[in-house]
């Protein structure tokens, strides 16, 4: 497994705790009445699930496991795939921050940052998406 | 396909029909026209049945299939944890569907502390999953000459 993809899969696990973790707590908050507080965290909750823990998973799965782009195992520019990953964790560190002190230019720009992550990963992903190619290598040709 | 794998995928499926089927008596509870639905109670189970039983237990059995192995004594890691994971998880998921909409049902400090205990199991099955899972995220092993 490549290093993106180590470290994009270990960023979404700890999304899935962390964002789970806050869910308990509003459950808890939801059968008590108490802490009204905590549901400031809930587009938090929904967020670190949905972006953090699913998108994440998905940005590493794909990079470590779709067709390599050459018979040396290249899978393309990393650059990319790390410009979308950190526009990711940009885009939920403002949306966490805004879902705690509320703040109306978090959504436009967390948005911004996840699309722009998103078309980063679609560009890196589209030349890989082919079907499979095994080009012979040097002494079969030579044979 | 390991057992372990199975058990998370198959669960996964069953998760994914009670889902669909709470979706369709919401849909179907729209023509009936009450004043207030009783069913609306149901559309965060609806939610948690779809996204954490049928897609978050779907990838972590795919996870337990696919990811590199452990150790060659231990391929899939700590199964103790694993097999703790998936009763936690849908014991958790199953408790919280029963008791989550009995807050609006029939509230009581009972119906309450079930609740307070099915958060308490997903979370734990959450940080069990991390357990199981974190030590397989990991680069190819370097054969040794």
């Amino acid at each position: 497994m490549p290093k993106f993809s180590q470290i994009s899969i270990r960023a979404a696990l700890l999304y899935l705790v962390i964002g789970g973790s806050v869910g308990g707590i509003l459950l808890v908050s939801k059968a008590f009445g108490v802490w009204p507080w905590i549901w400031y965290w809930r587009t938090a909750h929904i967020h670190a699930m949905l972006v953090g823990w699913l998108l994440n998973l998905i940005f590493g799965v794909a990079f470590w496991i779709l067709p390599r782009l050459d018979a040396n195992g290249w899978r393309g520019s990393p650059w990319l795939v790390w410009s979308a990953s950190g526009l990711l964790h940009i885009a939920l560190a403002v949306l966490i921050w805004a879902s705690i002190w509320p703040w109306s230019a978090a959504i436009f720009i967390a948005s911004g940052l996840e699309c722009a992550a998103a078309i980063a990963m679609a560009w890196h992903c589209w030349p890989r998406l082919q079907p499979l190619i095994i080009e012979p290598i040097l002494h079969q040709k030579l044979k | 396909m390991p057992t372990l794998a199975r058990y998370y995928i198959r669960t996964a499926f069953v998760w994914l029909v009670l889902a669909f089927g709470l979706g369709s008596a919401m849909l179907t509870s729209q023509l009936w026209g009450f004043k207030t639905n009783p069913l609306a109670a149901l559309q965060i189970v609806f939610y948690h049945a779809l996204m954490v039983g049928w897609v978050t237990q779907l990838i972590v059995g795919v996870a337990i299939w696919l990811f590199p192995v452990h150790t060659r004594e231990q391929p899939r890691g700590n199964e103790r944890i694993a097999w703790a994971a998936y009763i936690t998880f849908n014991l958790g998921l199953g408790l919280r569907s029963v008791v989550e909409p009995m807050l609006q049902w029939q509230p009581s400090t009972v119906v309450s502390w079930a609740v307070v205990v099915a958060a308490s199991l997903q979370v734990g099955a959450l940080w069990l999953i991390l357990l199981m899972l974190w030590p397989r995220v990991k680069g190819k092993a370097v054969k040794a000459k």
